[in-house]
């Protein structure tokens, strides 16, 4: 469900749903009373750089018809409206406003106040507004972040290391190659079948963007490789991913951790590090089973920074050993993975 | 100063209602505007626009062409206004015309003339007109053979509609699809025709409706007030559908080919006001005729006014005149009156048939009207709009989720009847697709659409109404200050409470037979004398053909259902400094609201809710009437079918049933033995067990009479009106008279004294009634009505003084003006009901306990015999004395 916020640039804010294209969508706001038209209005080359209130609330009631437009192309920058129909009924229409407006990647905001937006235009003139719309949740960023193809690097390494690339920094495949590995990239929905079939010894899964619940193939992916003795290790992203494929469960964090400077402390050891981060969910340690235990922690509020698997050759870690940027204190980290191959 | 003289349009029947009062007060408030001196004739007294603040010459006579010219000769006006007076007054302009009384009298007819009525009126004079200038009309052919039909429909394609001149009841008329059937009927119907001759006339059933508003001035500037959709398809009479504005389903070309084709037909007519043109549209191919014109105000017009604000018959008015569009303001923008409307808001209007009253009627809906009001609505979406015009009609059970099962819905949509939204919701909720339910009863399945969406959300929509926005004919592009509002959902709250003391009236909603015009006359009244105490007044109202629900006469309108939570929810908006609300004015709807009100600690003006409580509970008003020694006929009480065996028994028959909180004798009837009695109660509906229902022994013989009076609680004065027809027939279907004629003077000082006594121990606060028997002398109490009733109108008009405004003051805690009680009037007066029976087949015409009569007309002479020969219409020019009054 895409939703919307329109911002006048007098810090007036209307929130609403979102339709057609998603996106920022810039222009002069101003408005029309016509009851009939939206077609003819929004293929008026005259719109070009306005967002076109309605103040007419029912707009698409009888869809669109390319005999209606006044040009080929949809001219404002964003439509204001108070209720879009879909469900058009015209002998003429051959498809709807929203799929139109998508078409042409024009935004739109719906089910807001338009009355009230009319009557302030009408008390302070047109003024610019900018429209935001968006998907919420529903959005893939890895998906969109992450490498469409599988890629090779540094053919004549030693092993062979899988790196599922969820958002891959480039310091984490530098770091592989440092150690003399041989890196081959999948991009996010590779399934577990072609990654096992092709051997690899040892598998790292990236870091990446967004709320890791929201990508239920990564998890049923790594869930499948779990069940192999392959070694794993999940750096970010990858962590949170691992502990979801094991049956536990991530939250969000109020603000995230990101910066250079989050003290984490090796359980083992005793053994403190400054760590790179940069996430905004975090694993809930009660919700793993007990195959796994706390690698590490963080100093400052004790959420769990690192996991290691008590019989199988899996850990992870929260923070970035890679750094770039950030300190380099835990680059040892792909040292004991490349140990365990 | 010149003299303008209006036809009114008469009594209230179906098809001819309360939109008329609203035109005809605009059109002569305009008059006064223009400096011109207006003069109303009009036989119903329940109307605004013949009470002397509006008009400056008023007479309640008969509309007869023999009254008018009378009126013509005494007043000599210079000119006549005919079109704010419905059909009656278009038919009587022309019968003057005809007659040569304008010419004879110099009287000119303003605004549209004679020759465009007549092109209204003449089905073969429109078809030419139309041809003319290249609109296209139904094609129709009067034919003699079969040969001749068949080459005929070969031209105009099927369905097609065959007519057979000069038989009853529609005898050899009908509707055809195909060839081989037409074969068929067309040679049954040449055989049964006297003329030889059937009439074929291309069919429209089932297409698009539609209706256009059009105001023309005489230098031909027009414009389009607001065009509105019917959702049910042709076949259905405009006024027998759901109509909503804008319309909904049009595209800007379709709407420009109406607008252009409504403008061009105006100009071809030479309307000089108002006309509605009417238009049938194919969904499926954008092929259009014109139905028909109206070149009058009407029905649409006065939904138009109420739906966009603009106030078509005071433009009309000031174009009859003389004046332009261009040079008219519009009040509300103070920009000019030539100016399209422009809505951010939907309108919804459903009519309201009389079916619950009359179970016998015939259901069916179509070409004729049978509706007796409506209910109007707005919303920012259809699902709001349609909720809230649901929620007005105040019907006995839910709609949106029905209860019983149809097991076959399929042919129950095919047919048009009173129930048809209840049957598409039933439909919906037995998953039928809107394909469907829209191909069985050819509505838009846009509209489908947007009821099936409502049936999954309708429990949210309330909950969700949380501001006002305003009626301003412009849509937010000028700044308007129109006092009308709505609720919506919304951020912004437009009905910024009024400061200052105030005071909400619960209006009467739609008109129905028992609840008529004269609570809308009370309701407009109170308005006004709340103003003179500088109070101001808010009306809660959604009858669009009203007065009442004219912007213009209230402080502030909220056209709103008239339920607990959407009254409630007005009482809260306007909270502070609210010195209370008036129920008294607004008929049972608004008693029956006034009691959950004062519940939930709403202070209600006037009489309090515990005192209607004991006025309409028996046993607490037979236990009072026994204390204060006042007879009533014996009665019981029922709550079950289970208590009348063991009830009953002590009663003597002939019995008379009544429900209790309902209006004009629903649900009543005279029972004459036992059997009769377990037949009707075994068929009235479980709705009216909700409440006790009231068995008396019926008083055969007896002289009703019912007597209105006005009391502060301490002081009483009274008013008899004496029923001409005997006991058993409802009050409101009675012939009546005032000042009575045959009560013996101790009669009426006992019916008096008795009044007092009750009104003072019931504590009854402004105006009341009571319904009394005289049988053998004695004085029997019937009923008490801790309300006005239905001849306040009449008697205030008898009396020459507003009864609702000084029951108002005293409401407010003024003290009874002794002086009321001294006017005597000049004239005997006698109220005649009128009745729609030729609507409403199936219906007995019987009368009883059970009002039937939708209206009433007033008619005044020197004594009680000219009266009631005025009232017949019978007197010659010669005999016939008028009395302004």
């Amino acid at each position: 469900m895409k939703k919307a916020i329109l911002i006048l640039n007098n810090n007036q804010i209307y929130r609403g749903k979102g339709f057609g294209a998603t996106g920022c969508f810039i222009g002069e706001l101003v408005f029309n009373t016509a009851m009939t038209g939206y077609m003819e209005a929004i293929t008026d080359p005259s719109y070009a750089g306005h967002i076109l209130t309605f103040t007419y609330p029912l707009i698409g009631n009888y869809g669109i018809s390319r005999k209606w437009g006044e040009s080929k192309k949809i001219y404002p920058s964003a439509i204001v409206i108070s209720e879009l129909n879909d469900d058009y009924y015209h002998r003429d229409a051959h498809d709807s406003l929203e799929n139109l407006l998508a078409a042409h990647h024009i935004g739109g905001i719906a089910g807001i106040d338009t009355r009230s937006v009319v009557n302030f235009l009408r008390n302070h003139g047109c003024i610019p507004a900018v429209l935001s719309v968006y998907e919420q949740g529903g959005r893939d960023f890895v998906k969109e972040v992450s490498t469409k193809n599988k890629i090779i690097i540094n053919e004549k390494g030693g092993n062979t290391v899988a790196l599922i690339d969820y958002g891959a920094k480039e310091s984490i495949v530098h770091a592989l190659i440092k150690e003399d590995l041989k890196v081959v990239i999948y991009p996010s929905t590779v399934k577990a079948k072609e990654i096992l079939s092709d051997n690899p010894q040892g598998i790292v899964l990236s870091n990446g963007p967004g709320d890791p619940v929201n990508l239920p193939y990564a998890i049923s992916t790594i869930r499948e490789l779990l069940n192999s003795a392959i070694p794993i290790f999940g750096i970010c992203l990858g962590h949170q991913l691992m502990a979801l494929a094991d049956g536990g469960e991530t939250y969000k964090l109020k603000f995230g951790h990101r910066g250079l400077n989050h003290p984490v402390l090796d359980i083992k050891s005793q053994k403190a590090f400054f760590t790179s981060q940069n996430h905004g969910y975090s694993v809930k340690t009660e919700s793993l089973s007990n195959n796994w235990e706390t690698l590490f922690i963080n100093i400052n509020d004790g959420t769990v920074e690192g996991l290691i698997h008590k019989y199988k050759p899996f850990f992870s870690v929260q923070f970035h050993p890679e750094a770039n940027p950030g300190p380099h204190d835990t680059t040892f980290l792909f040292k004991q993975f490349k140990a365990l191959l | 100063m010149k003299k303008v003289l209006i036809i009114g349009s008469g009594p209230i029947v179906i098809g001819q209602a309360a939109e008329f009062d609203y035109s005809g007060t605009q059109a002569l408030l305009a008059l006064r505007e223009e400096g011109y001196q207006s003069i109303i004739v009009n036989s119903n007294p329940a109307t605004i626009q013949t009470d002397r603040q509006v008009a400056d010459i008023v007479y309640i006579e008969q509309l007869t062409v023999r009254v008018l010219e009378k009126i013509i000769v005494i007043e000599k006006p210079v000119g006549l206004i005919a079109t704010v007076g419905g059909q009656t007054a278009l038919n009587l302009a022309t019968q003057l015309d005809k007659q040569g009384v304008l010419k004879k009298y110099q009287v000119k007819v303003l605004g549209t003339d004679i020759k465009a009525i007549s092109f209204g009126e003449d089905r073969g004079k429109f078809k030419h007109l139309m041809e003319q200038i290249k609109e296209p009309v139904l094609p129709s052919q009067a034919v003699s053979s079969v040969e001749e039909g068949l080459a005929f429909v070969q031209k105009i394609g099927f369905p097609v509609i065959y007519r057979c001149a000069y038989t009853l009841g529609g005898l050899g008329s009908g509707y055809s699809t195909n060839l081989t059937e037409l074969k068929k009927k067309l040679s049954t119907s040449l055989l049964l025709s006297p003329t030889k001759q059937v009439l074929l006339e291309k069919s429209v059933l089932g297409w698009g409706e539609f209706e256009y508003e059009v105001i023309r001035d005489a230098f031909g500037n027009k414009i389009i007030v607001c065009n509105m959709e019917n959702v049910d398809p042709m076949g259905v009479h405009t006024g027998e559908s759901i109509v909503v504005a804008p319309a909904q389903t049009l595209s800007d070309d379709d709407h420009q080919v109406f607008r252009n084709s409504a403008l061009k037909i105006v100009e071809a007519l030479n309307i000089v006001g108002s006309c509605n043109v009417q238009f049938a549209l194919n969904y499926h191919t954008g092929q259009y005729f014109v139905i028909e014109v109206n070149p009058r105000l009407s029905r649409s017009s006065a939904l138009a006014s109420k739906a966009t604000g603009y106030p078509i018959a005071r433009v009309a008015t000031k174009i009859a005149l003389g004046k332009t569009l261009p040079e008219i303001t519009n009040n509300i923008t103070g920009k000019t009156a030539f100016f399209e409307p422009a809505l951010d808001y939907i309108v919804v209007k459903i009519p309201c048939w009389p079916s619950d009253k009359f179970p016998e009627m015939d259901l069916g809906i179509g070409i004729t009207m049978k509706s007796t009001g409506e209910v109007m609505s707005i919303g920012r979406n259809f699902g709001e709009a349609m909720y809230k015009a649901v929620k007005s009609l105040d019907l006995k059970e839910s709609i949106f989720e029905n209860k019983e099962k149809i097991r076959d819905i399929r042919p129950v949509l095919k047919k048009s009847t009173t129930s048809r939204l209840k049957h598409i919701f039933q439909a919906i909720q037995q998953e039928l697709s809107i394909k469907e339910i829209s191909n069985l009863t050819h509505i838009n399945p846009w509209f489908i659409s947007k009821l099936n969406n409502l049936a999954h959300n309708y429990d949210q929509i309330e909950k969700s109404l949380n501001n006002y926005k305003m009626v301003d004919t412009c849509a937010g592009e000028f700044e308007a200050k129109t006092p009308y509002y709505y609720s919506t959902q919304g951020e912004e709250n437009e009905a910024i409470p009024l400061t200052g003391p105030k005071v909400i009236i619960i209006g009467a909603g739609p008109i129905s037979i028992g609840q008529g015009i004269e609570f809308d006359y009370m309701t407009v009244h109170a308005v006004k004398a709340l103003k003179e105490k500088g109070i101001q007044a808010i009306i809660i109202n959604n009858n669009p053909e009203t007065v009442s629900t004219d912007y213009s006469i209230s402080d502030r309108l909220y056209l709103e259902p008239l339920t607990f939570n959407f009254v409630k929810r007005v009482i809260k908006n306007e909270q502070n400094n609210l010195l209370g609300i008036i129920a008294q004015f607004g008929g049972q709807t608004a008693i029956n609201l006034a009691k959950q009100l004062e519940e939930n600690k709403v202070k209600i003006l006037g009489t309090s809710s515990a005192s209607i409580e004991l006025a309409e509970n028996r046993e607490l008003t037979g236990k009072m009437m026994k204390k204060l020694g006042i007879k009533m006929p014996k009665w019981k009480i029922i709550y079950s079918k289970k208590d009348i065996q063991n009830k009953l028994k002590k009663l003597t028959y002939p019995l008379l049933v009544r429900p209790s909180f309902v209006l004009g004798g629903e649900g009543m009837k005279i029972i004459q033995n036992k059997k009769q009695l377990y037949g009707y109660l075994e068929k009235l509906s479980a709705f009216y067990f909700n409440n006790p229902i009231l068995i008396d022994e019926f008083l055969a013989n007896a002289i009703e009479v019912d007597v209105d009076f006005i009391s502060d609680g301490e002081n009483t004065i009274s008013y008899i009106l004496e029923q001409l027809e005997p006991a058993g027939i409802h009050s409101g279907d009675s012939q009546c008279v005032y000042p009575p004629q045959n009560l013996s003077r101790s009669i009426q000082e006992k019916l008096i004294f008795m009044t007092n006594k009750i009104s003072k121990t019931f504590q009854i606060i402004g105006l009341g009634n009571i319904q009394y028997a005289i049988k053998n002398n004695m004085v029997y109490v019937l009923e008490i009505n801790p309300r006005a009733s239905r001849t306040i109108p009449f008697l205030s008009k008898c009396l020459g003084i507003s009864l609702p405004e000084f029951a108002t003051k005293i409401i407010l805690g003024e003290k009874l003006d002794y002086n009321i009680g001294k006017i005597v009037p000049n004239y005997v007066a006698v109220k005649t009901p009128v009745f729609s029976f030729d609507k409403l087949p199936g219906v007995s015409t019987e009368l009883g306990p059970l009002m039937k009569s939708t209206g009433e007309t007033m008619s005044i002479g020197k004594n009680f015999q000219e009266a009631l020969d005025k009232s017949t219409g019978r007197l010659s020019r010669q005999n016939m004395h008028l009395y302004p009054i």
